[in-house]
This record gives structure tokens, sequence and C-alpha cells, in this order.
């Protein structure tokens, strides 16, 4: 759509594609370092590679950060397409405002309280911290999101399909399943891919309400470099971009994919 | 304008069909604004029947309430003489087609017509024919596979009557069902309409601000007003005898005049219309000698003339030619009055006294006493 860039344009475009990306171009060069000094450059190699598979902590740690992931994602995902048909559909019910409001203040809400709290919460019903209060955290921490994408989807939503549906004697919770869901659905997968990754990413609220045997990638990663930058690091955070940034392009494709066929 | 008294004539056959939909009372009020204000229609058995008004008069508030997305605030829907007020939309035997069609996008015109006749269990084959069935009655033949998106706008308008048909419901809903197609289109949708509604001997409600539509296409019509119903009746009825200034000025153009009544004889009434003169109307109604009324006269009733006609049982006024809007079959003539008042008569072409007189000129305007309809101040 652009007849090429300016040379302005594309030195100000390439300034800020450097300080976005030259740190994590920078991780991902020197996890191909054959060195075993991370500062020093001896070559390239997969060897980091290899040796990762023979981490089984780090392995351990992968496997726990993915099945938080995806049972939070799954979860937060349910629930928050759930309130925002209530917050769209149900119009000015008792509450309303409080519930939008209830549900969006995680979104803005310091990581590092909203990890405190629930460690509290679990610590006050006496709960063993492990893998199920992680995942509960991160279905806390991302439901918020998945409210915020289906909502800005079902606000656009044609009602009259559903009028139409239910005129030709379709009850109402079929009418969801068979007609409202398959044309949100790329809202709900993109919801369910940002919820995945936010999940994978997060730091903070895991180390919080993590227990023992439960160690998800991002705390192993950073008690590793506490003690020094070891090459299979750099690995691993590769894989680990290359899983985000898989998942973000997924998300473009399924949005873009269906605003075309929309037009 | 051309007499619109054979619209009537599908009318005779449904005249003493029995009521199928009944409106009693009905009100329907949004916050503090009142949509639909104790309102009672019935409508017959088989009949087109057409919901007409401007935007915002609640036409498509009651088209609504009785397929059941909106409950009333009072009063009653029956159908076939049961109360509709607890039956949720998805079990009420009426089926609607959307102004905007609302055709679901992720699925083929077979799926999209398909799908009402899967909710009621029929077994595979059952549904399979009464799809063909209703691809043959609206000419869809050839797109079941394709998608809404793939389809033009009159085709996109068959698929949605298509899909609201094939349950053969009791009443069949149509907001509006013609208003997004162009002209052309509009007028030839119209004729397959009022042919599908006759072969199938279905009820239809047809809700349009189209006076035109209304009048070509419906049995009977009720012409609607801020959530009342201010006429029901036959086209032909509502055209030539409004019951008020509403009526009139909704449904064509007329020419509305003012006066006072004058005197009472067998042969009708005498208004003094101050410089327009006497004005003699034969229609019968009740009137004091000396209450302000309006005459209500079609600009096709009134001809022109060069010379002040002989026969003096017509009424005549006076007028200069101040402008001409040609319409292709006929053309618009307004005139001036002495006193000021504008009335447009139309002219016929190639009628054999009609030579279409020039602007400026002087005219006489003289139209039958029958011809004009008196009504409330």
């Amino acid at each position: 759509m652009h007849k090429g860039l300016s040379a302005t344009t594309a030195t100000a475009l390439a300034l800020g594609m450097a300080f976005l990306y030259l740190p994590i171009l920078v991780l991902v060069v020197y996890s191909f370092n054959a060195s075993r000094l991370v500062t020093v450059w001896g070559g390239w190699s997969t060897r980091w590679y290899a040796a990762l598979l023979e981490d089984a902590a780090l392995i351990e740690a992968a496997s726990i950060s993915l099945r938080v992931a995806a049972l939070s994602a799954t979860v937060a995902t349910v629930l928050g397409t759930l309130a925002a048909v209530a917050l769209v559909r149900f119009g000015r019910f008792r509450g309303r405002l409080v519930l939008s409001a209830l549900v969006y203040a995680p979104i803005v809400m310091p990581e590092v309280i909203t990890g405190l709290s629930l460690l509290l919460l679990f610590v006050a019903v006496n709960i063993d911290r492990g893998f199920w209060t992680v995942t509960i955290s991160h279905t806390t921490l991302t439901m918020c999101f998945v409210v915020l994408i289906v909502q800005s989807r079902l606000v656009r939503f044609d009602m009259s399909l559903e009028e139409a549906a239910m005129d030709l004697g379709c009850p109402p919770l079929r009418t969801f399943l068979t007609i409202t869901l398959p044309l949100i659905w790329p809202a709900v997968a993109s919801a369910w891919l940002l919820a995945f990754t936010l999940s994978l990413d997060d730091l903070v609220i895991a180390s919080f309400t993590t227990g023992p045997g439960a160690t998800t990638l991002p705390i192993r990663i950073y008690s590793d470099v506490r003690l020094g930058v070891k090459p299979e690091i750099n690995a691993v955070c590769t894989l680990m971009i290359a899983t985000v940034a898989a998942a973000l392009i997924l998300t473009s494709l399924v949005t873009k994919g269906a605003d075309a066929r929309r037009r | 304008m051309t007499e619109p008294l054979g619209a009537d004539a599908g009318a005779a056959a449904t005249a003493g069909g029995r009521p199928l939909l009944r409106f009693e009372n009905v009100t329907k009020r949004f916050g503090a604004y009142t949509a639909i204000d104790r309102l009672s229609i019935d409508i017959r058995q088989g009949e087109m029947f057409a919901l007409l008004g401007p935007s915002g008069c609640g036409k498509s508030t009651l088209l609504r309430l009785a397929a059941g997305f909106e409950r009333p605030d009072e009063g009653r829907i029956l159908l076939d003489g049961q109360d509709m007020a607890d039956t949720p939309p998805h079990l009420r035997p009426i089926n609607m087609m959307f102004q905007s069609y609302a055709l679901f996008p992720h699925m083929t015109v077979a799926g999209n017509i398909a799908f009402g006749l899967k909710q009621d269990g029929l077994p595979r084959a059952v549904i399979a024919e009464r799809v063909a069935e209703a691809v043959a009655l609206l000419r869809l033949e050839g797109l079941e596979k394709r998608r809404p998106d793939q389809l033009s706008g009159g085709q996109r308008q068959r698929v949605a009557l298509a899909r609201a048909l094939v349950k053969r419901p009791k009443v069949l809903l149509l907001d509006e069902p013609l208003g997004a197609l162009d002209k052309k289109l509009r007028d030839e949708m119209q004729a397959e309409l009022a042919a599908l509604q006759r072969r199938l001997g279905a009820t239809f409600v047809i809700v349009t601000h189209d006076q035109q539509e209304a009048l070509s296409l419906a049995d009977r019509l009720a012409v609607m007003d801020r959530g009342r119903v201010a006429q029901i009746g036959r086209p032909g009825e509502v055209y030539e005898r409004p019951a008020s200034v509403y009526v009139a000025s909704f449904m064509g153009d007329v020419n509305l005049l003012e006066g006072t009544v004058a005197r009472a004889d067998a042969g009708g009434l005498q208004v003094d219309c101050g410089a327009a003169g006497y004005v003699r109307v034969t229609q019968p109604k009740a009137c004091e000698i000396g209450g302000r009324v309006w005459i209500a006269v079609r600009p096709e009733k009134l001809s022109l003339e060069r010379a002040r006609p002989e026969d003096m049982t017509l009424n005549a006024v006076r007028g200069t030619v101040e402008a001409i809007s040609y319409h292709g079959p006929t053309s618009l003539v307004s005139v001036r009055t002495g006193d000021g008042l504008l009335l447009r008569s139309a002219a016929v072409h190639g009628a054999a006294d009609a030579s279409t007189p020039a602007v400026g000129e002087t005219v006489w305007l003289t139209w039958a006493p029958a011809t004009g309809v008196l009504l409330d101040h």
C-alpha cells in the first residue's frame, strides 16, 4: 500500500526495531556460540541445544510451564468468554458496572500485589502450593485479557443472527454453540493464545504461588542466571522466544484470516 | 399516479378469514419512551397484511413482539387464540425475515435454509426434500453450496425468504423485506412476493415505510402513527378514504384545503374555503355547521382546464401555474391560487385532453365533489 519508504522513515524504523529486538538478537546469536564463555564468540554450534536435552531440571521446568500455560489458558478462556457474554449480552443487570471494573482490575494491578494476595489466600485456606496454585493464579491473571478480547468481538456481533437462529427454533444455549461461537472463534482462539503466552512468560506471580516440585521455566532460568549465565540458558531462552513468537504469529494469522472472510 | 383500486382484487378471497394473529391492547415501553401504545390489530388467516408508517412509528417493534424478541408491558398477543406471553421465540410457530436478512455467514445457502428444519429434528431425507422444494420455489438452483458473502443482494433476499418459509410457519413476518434492493429489483420481488403468498395461502405480515409497496402488496394494511393505529383497511379504502390528515398525507401526495362548513343538504356539504371559494363535498359525514374541517383531494383527481368549466357541479379554483415537475408517465403541476394556496395536479401524458400548460399560465383546477374527503381539523 505504500510506495517504498523514504530515507528518514527507514532510519527511524531501523532504530526503533533495533531498540526493541537487538537484545533478543544478541541472545539468539549467542545461543549458537560454541564457546562456554558467554562473552566470548567461539564460532557457530548447536551444542548447547544438545546439552539442553541432558539437563533434566530444565526440561522438567519447561514441561511444567507448558502444562500450566495450556491448562490455565483453557480455563481462563472458558471463564473469560462467559464473563464477556454476560457483560455484553445481558444489558444493564444489577452489578454490571462493578463486574466489569473487577474484571479489568488485574490488568492494572502490579503483579507483585496480585502474587502476594494470591499467596496469602492460598496460605489462609491452607492449600499446598505447587502446580495447581500456579495454574489458578495464572487463570486469574489471564482471564481479564480474555474478557477484553472476546468482549470487543461480541460488541460488533450482529445480534439479529442469534435472533434469527432462535426464531428458526434453536434454543438459546444451542444458538450460542452453533451460531455465536463459530463466528467469534478467531477472537476466542487469539484470547487463548495470548493467555498461553502470558502464562508462559510470568515470573513474578509464579514465584509467589509455586511450591516444591512445581518450578516453572522462568523461575528456573532466573535462579540459574543468579549463579552466572550458562550457555544452555541462551538456548532455552531462544526456544521460548520461538514458542511465543509462533503463538503471536498464529494469533495474527487467525484474526487476519477471519477479517478477510468477513471483508 | 394511477387508480389504485385494482389493488383490492385479491382482498375478496381473504375478507372472511378468521383472525389468526391478534394484538389486544398491547403496550410496549422502552424506558420512558412508549413504542406501542394500547394497540389492537387482528390479522386474518391467509392475508397479506402490511404495517405501514414512518421510521419510529413502532411497526418493527410490533413485529419483534410477535416474534417474541420483546415482551409486551401490557396487553396480550394471541396466535390462533393462544396467549403467546410465555412462549419463547424458538417455540413460536412464527418465522421472521430480518431486514438485514441475518443469514448465517458460516453456513452455505443450503445450510441456512435447512437450519430451521434441523432444529425440529426432522429426518435427513425430509430435510433434503424440503430444502430442495424451497430452493426451487425461490429459484436458487445452483447456489446451494455458496456462502452468503458470495451472493448478490437479490439472491440473499431470496435465501432469507426461503429460510423463513421452509418451516411453513403459521405467520411469516417480513421486516422491510425489499428495503435493501434497488428500484427495479424491488418491483420484481414485489410481484414475486405477492404471487408466492397467494400460492402458499400463508399469512404474511410485512413491515414497510414505502406506501407504494404497501398499496400494491397488501390485502389489508394498518397505517401507524407513534405506536398507535391511525387507520386499518384495504389499500383502496385507506388511499381513497383516509381517516385523518396524517393518513392522507402519509399515503401519498395530497392537497389539503382548510375551511368552515357552511351548508349541509341532501347533495352533501358546502365548505367555505376562503379565497378558494365554496367547495362541495358529497362524502357522508356528520358535521356541524360552522365547524372547521380539512378537505383532502389527491392530485390525480384534479383536472387542469384553461377556461372555467361549464359543468357547475364540479368544484373549480383558479390559479397560476408555478412549477411543473416531470415524472415520466405524468407531470405534477403546481398551481398557486389567489390567496397563496399551492395545489398540485397530476397530468397524465398522452391523454387526449392533456396538453400540459406552461409556467405562468392561468388555469382552472376542477374536481368532482365525490373525490374530496372531509377530515376533522
